[in-house]
């Protein structure tokens, strides 16, 4: 359900209601006070609606770029070892963007509206903020030494090379 | 005082690399004494029976004479290994041992029934090998070499020394009554020089009595006569009346021996029994017929001969026509007896008989019942191992079946395999199950039996467990991990034997004949080069084996192959011609037997068995040689299919007259190298030069002192690499393995023994190229880069071996054996030629080792914790099914087996792992989480309703 198919509705009123026998209401409480209020400003209300939509699908798209240098400082921080909790980091580091990635529909569904439109552009910045922190963390895995990338990793799957020829050191005997 | 004793003795136990309980499991040890040269029965008090035997590879020990067991042995020093034949000299009295040491430089005096030494006394300075000892009156009269001398029992200096200006050739003792006299003789004259010793101990002046034909080999002294013979003719000469008697018997003598009056002179077909009275003379008392395989003996109290033979020992009595024989059991694979030393009790004859193959037989005959009884017998030609290979025992019968599954594979349509798959399974889960069954009833009856506790259960499953995995009462099948294994050992005595690996016993022994002499190498070395030219893999095909050695008489070559599993002998073929060297072909043919391959003195070529020329492949039709003569190296190439030998090259490696030879070696040439780099700090690898064509040479010039170890390629006669080292002395002992070599050598400048290892590398990445063939005539671009480096190694070396893994994987050991009995494990990450000077912390954190000049000798890096194993001479590993696991069999004077993990048992779970507790453990925890699940679900139920 997204923001817009969201509305009250203040001008129901109901003889069950209790609110409807003034009677009941606090000192002080009009009820046509603050309908008069409400359809004063409803035009403008409208106006700020839409701004505050388009800010926060905005936020939504540059959340992860904005994260990145805080992203960097922690990995910077987490130091170079092999050790649990850099690896832990690394690794949330690594899953999080990624499961962003593959939720960006949904995540930018709440904030559809017609004020927003299709939201492509914020889409496509919030893959690439996604997709810069998991390059820090690739990167990160690279420095830590995990990353099969250096000829020494695949070493050990390279063959024995045969003989061309036999040769044999003997004894001699006699 | 009791306090540090105890600390003391709880250190001395906490000083061992494996678990308490792990002592023994899976390492045995086999202590010898060699081949007898002299038996003496003996008696320690009142009731224990004692042998006292001095052996040919110069041990003196004591044997308890009821169960052949070792009661104590004490190894002497033995400078060049050299076989003694007549032993250690030495005499007893009641309370001690008296024996010439150190080649007769020094006494050593022993207590006989512990065997500690009492006193040692220097004699001479000088070696000799002619050596007398006597012990009388209170006094000692020792002659070695040139020196004859008296001692005070008890005393440090000699009463009285005589120098004699010549070596002695002869040297006895003879006493008769109170009177002692010292007989010699010097090489090349006839003369016997006759010193008296007085009552005081001094020397009287030499008396010179001439024999005629006195030849040390052939003459023989017993308690106061020398007897000689020369063809038909014997002399016997009467030390004390300096009389010579003279007969001459109807054949051609061989041999002369005796004791007291009685002498036994030995023909080929008759053997004589003489004795010399004072009245008649030399005189026959009687002849015995003899066959070849007959060897005589006589008792201690002189009054029977024994005759004993393969089938039966015939006992003669001397002074009655009385004798009679008793049968023996007859063992083909047990050679002729050699010598008879005999003694007569109460009620029977005790008589110990040492073969020619040293075994060492003690058997009791009866008289009424006419019977041999074999009390004990050692096999102690083990002390003579000079070849060693471990063979996988046969396939057990559900790995046949899996075999059996994929044997006809191709053959056959896919409903057929199918067919023969669930077949074979079926048949596996059979065997399976019928296998726990059995187990389980293992387990029941074992319950009823022991008890009915917990712990009881316990300890029933677990030993249920262990019947399963142990090996000694198993079947004699390949076992999971190929741990067990038949350890082939020949000896320079011509025997061969399979050693069960699992506990060291004998499983079977083969006797090589009479004719057997073994190989003389360049290098002065006795070798009987063993080969094992088809493995059990095949299961449809028995395992070969083939030992090489020469004919005695002949001097030709010959090839025995037998069974390596029942040691069956297959084949016996003699060559024409004395064999120059010898090789396994690196080709099976289409029976998958790895021929040998004979070269004789003049370049005849024998391949056993024969290879069609089909099966040789372009890289193995010609195999390439290294001949190497005092002062010119060679390159030979020997084409299999033409028979024909071809030099190839033809240089001298920079050597020099002055440069003496004292190790080649090559590598193996099915060896596997795993890892084809090293992987630097950088990520970067440095690619190992693996050349299988490379041997390594070390040479040591007698001038300079200079050892130099020149690393050449068989093929081109490139010299890749050469290194020399100043001021170092033998002994040298060479490892060469992949990419390295590690060599010891004794540092004149340090006085100390060094390590020193050499790597090869063929550079970084831009400099390496990957290769399908290792071809050495491409020309490599570059020379390899050498890492070479030198360690301090505080212990002497005896011998040196490196560790073997299946796929070579694991980081190797190098197992050096040490004189004081021990074997080091030094792992090669600590002799590595690239430790670096400086650690910098990303070296650190790739635990990399600084380096540091001296490789520490730690009590728990022995592998052989408190089993001494004395004077190794050589080591043989063996990889087993597990990566991690090399099997090593050390060999000298003990022979020691083991299982070594260079790199820690990582692909098996830790032996101390408890199977048991933990599944019971588990069961527990599963029926418990069901029995909770229900009662809460009742409780839940319960307090609903209520």
């Amino acid at each position: 359900m997204s923001l817009s198919q969201w509305k009250l509705d203040y001008s129901y009123s109901s003889k069950n209601c209790r609110t409807s026998d003034s009677n009941f209401n606090p000192p002080g409480f009009y009820s046509s006070a603050a309908t008069v209020q409400h359809s004063a400003e409803a035009d403008r209300s409208a106006d700020q609606h839409e701004h505050l939509a388009r800010k926060r699908a905005w936020d939504t798209a540059m959340g992860p770029a904005k994260s990145l240098p805080m992203n960097m400082f922690m990995m910077y921080m987490a130091g170079g070892g092999v050790s649990i909790f850099p690896i832990m980091m690394v690794g949330m580091m690594l899953f999080r963007p990624l499961k962003a990635l593959f939720s960006v529909n949904s995540t930018f569904k709440p904030l559809e509206s017609p004020a927003t439109g299709a939201m492509i552009l914020h889409k496509l910045i919030f893959c690439l903020g996604n997709l810069g922190a998991i390059g820090l963390a690739i990167y990160k895995v690279h420095t830590m030494g995990l990353l099969p990338n250096t000829p020494s990793d695949w070493l050990e799957f390279i063959p024995q090379p045969g003989r061309a020829q036999y040769s044999i050191v003997d004894e001699v005997f006699l | 005082m009791r306090l540090p004793l105890l600390v003391t003795i709880t250190l001395i136990a906490s000083a061992t690399a494996i678990f308490e309980d792990q002592v023994g499991k899976f390492d045995w040890r086999k202590q010898l004494i060699g081949c007898p040269a002299r038996v003496d029965f003996d008696k320690i008090g009142s009731k224990s029976d004692r042998l006292l035997i001095s052996t040919e590879q110069s041990i003196l020990s004591s044997l308890v004479l009821n169960t052949g067991n070792i009661g104590w042995r004490r190894i002497m020093e033995d400078s060049n290994q050299v076989v003694q034949p007549n032993g250690l000299t030495f005499t007893k009295d009641h309370e001690y041992i008296y024996s010439i040491s150190s080649d007769g430089r020094s006494i050593r005096v022993w207590h006989k029934n512990n065997g500690v030494m009492a006193r040692q006394l220097t004699i001479s300075e000088q070696k000799s090998t002619i050596q007398a000892i006597h012990v009388s009156n209170g006094r000692l009269h020792v002659a070695s070499g040139k020196t004859l001398m008296v001692f005070r029992l008890g005393d440090d200096k000699p009463l009285e020394t005589i120098v004699a200006k010549r070596e002695r050739s002869f040297s006895a003792f003879f006493q008769q009554d109170d009177h002692l006299v010292h007989v010699s003789a010097f090489p090349g004259d006839f003369n016997l020089e006759i010193v008296k010793i007085s009552d005081d101990g001094s020397f009287e002046t030499p008396k010179q009595v001439i024999i005629d034909g006195f030849d040390v080999e052939k003459c023989h002294h017993q308690s106061q006569y020398i007897s000689c013979y020369h063809n038909s003719q014997l002399l016997v000469a009467d030390v004390f009346a300096q009389k010579v008697h003279k007969t001459t018997l109807d054949s051609k003598l061989q041999s002369i021996s005796g004791s007291g009056r009685l002498f036994l002179a030995r023909g080929s077909q008759k053997v004589h029994i003489l004795e010399v009275t004072s009245e008649n003379g030399l005189q026959v008392r009687k002849s015995i017929d003899l066959t070849s395989s007959d060897t005589v003996g006589i008792t201690e109290n002189h009054e029977s001969i024994i005759v004993a033979s393969p089938e039966s020992i015939r006992i003669v009595f001397v002074n009655s026509g009385k004798h009679f024989e008793a049968k023996r059991e007859k063992n083909e694979q047990n050679s002729r007896i050699r010598s008879i030393f005999a003694r007569k009790n109460e009620k029977d004859w005790e008589i110990v008989l040492v073969g020619n193959d040293c075994r060492i037989e003690f058997v009791t005959v009866d008289e009424g019942s006419k019977i041999v009884n074999l009390e004990w017998a050692r096999e102690e030609s083990l002390i003579n191992t000079v070849s060693v290979e471990m063979v996988d025992l046969p396939l057990s019968e559900s790995q046949q079946m899996i075999e059996d599954e994929f044997e006809e594979e191709g053959q056959q349509n896919i409903i057929a395999a199918f067919v023969r798959r669930i077949h074979s399974q079926v048949g596996q889960l059979i065997r399976q199950v019928t296998k726990n069954v059995e187990k389980a009833i293992q387990v029941v009856t074992s319950l009823s039996r022991d008890g009915n506790g917990v712990a009881d259960f316990i300890n029933s499953v677990r030993a249920a467990g262990q019947i399963g995995s142990a090996s000694s009462s198993g079947p004699f099948e390949r076992d999971y991990f190929n741990l067990r294994k038949v350890i082939i050992v020949v000896t320079s005595s011509g025997t061969v034997f399979g050693i069960d690996s699992s506990d060291g016993s004998y499983l079977w022994k083969l006797w090589l004949g009479d004719a057997f002499s073994p190989l003389e190498s360049q290098l002065d070395q006795k070798r009987v080069p063993l080969f094992v030219q088809r493995t059990t893999a095949h299961y449809q095909l028995d395992g070969l084996a083939s030992v090489v050695f020469s004919n005695k008489i002949t001097q030709n070559g010959v090839i025995v192959s037998f069974n390596p599993m029942i040691g069956k002998v297959e084949s016996r073929n003699e060559l024409g011609y004395p064999v120059k060297r010898l090789t396994i072909l690196p080709i099976h043919n289409h029976r998958h037997v790895f021929p040998v391959m004979l070269i004789g003195k003049n370049d005849e070529i024998a391949v056993f068995p024969s290879i069609a020329p089909e099966e040789l492949t372009p890289s193995t039709t010609s195999l390439y040689l290294l001949d190497l003569q005092k002062s010119s190296v060679q390159g030979l190439k020997v084409d299999i299919s033409t028979q024909k030998v071809t030099p190839i090259w033809q240089g001298n490696l920079g050597l020099t007259s002055d440069d003496e030879i004292v190790a080649v070696k090559g590598k193996s040439f099915n060896q596997k190298v795993h890892s084809q780099g090293r992987v630097l700090v950088t990520r970067e690898v440095q690619y190992k030069y693996i050349n299988p064509n490379l041997a390594a040479v070390a040479t040591i010039n007698k001038n300079t002192q200079q050892l130099t170890i020149t690393l050449v390629d068989i093929v081109t006669g490139q010299v890749v690499h050469s290194a020399s080292i100043g001021k170092s002395a033998k002994p040298i002992h060479l490892v060469h393995s992949e990419n390295w070599i590690a060599y010891t050598y004794w540092s004149e400048k340090g006085r100390r023994t060094e390590l020193g290892i050499i790597e090869l590398y063929e550079g970084t990445e831009e400099n390496h190229t990957q290769k399908e063939m290792f071809d050495s005539k491409i020309v490599q671009k570059l020379p390899p880069v050498v890492a070479q480096q030198s360690y301090i190694y505080a212990q002497g070396v005896d011998a040196m071996s490196v560790s073997e893994t299946e796929q070579g994987l694991t980081t190797r050991s190098i197992l050096v054996a040490h004189p004081s009995g021990n074997i080091h494990e030094v792992s090669r990450r600590l002799l590595d030629a690239n430790r670096p000077m400086e650690l910098t912390p990303a070296m650190r954190e790739e635990m990399m080792i600084g380096y540091m000049p001296e490789i520490a000798v730690a009590t728990e890096e022995m592998i052989n914790y408190n089993q001494t194993v004395h004077r190794v001479r050589g080591i043989k590993t063996s990889p087993s099914g597990l990566e991690s696991t090399s099997l090593v069999l050390a060999y000298g004077t003990d022979l020691f087996f083991t299982r070594l993990v260079p790199s820690g048992t990582f692909d098996i779970l830790k032996d101390d792992f408890d199977h048991v507790l933990i599944s019971l453990v588990l069961t527990g925890l599963v029926v418990g989480s069901y029995v909770t699940k229900r009662l809460a679900r009742s409780n839940a139920l319960a307090s609903q309703w209520s």
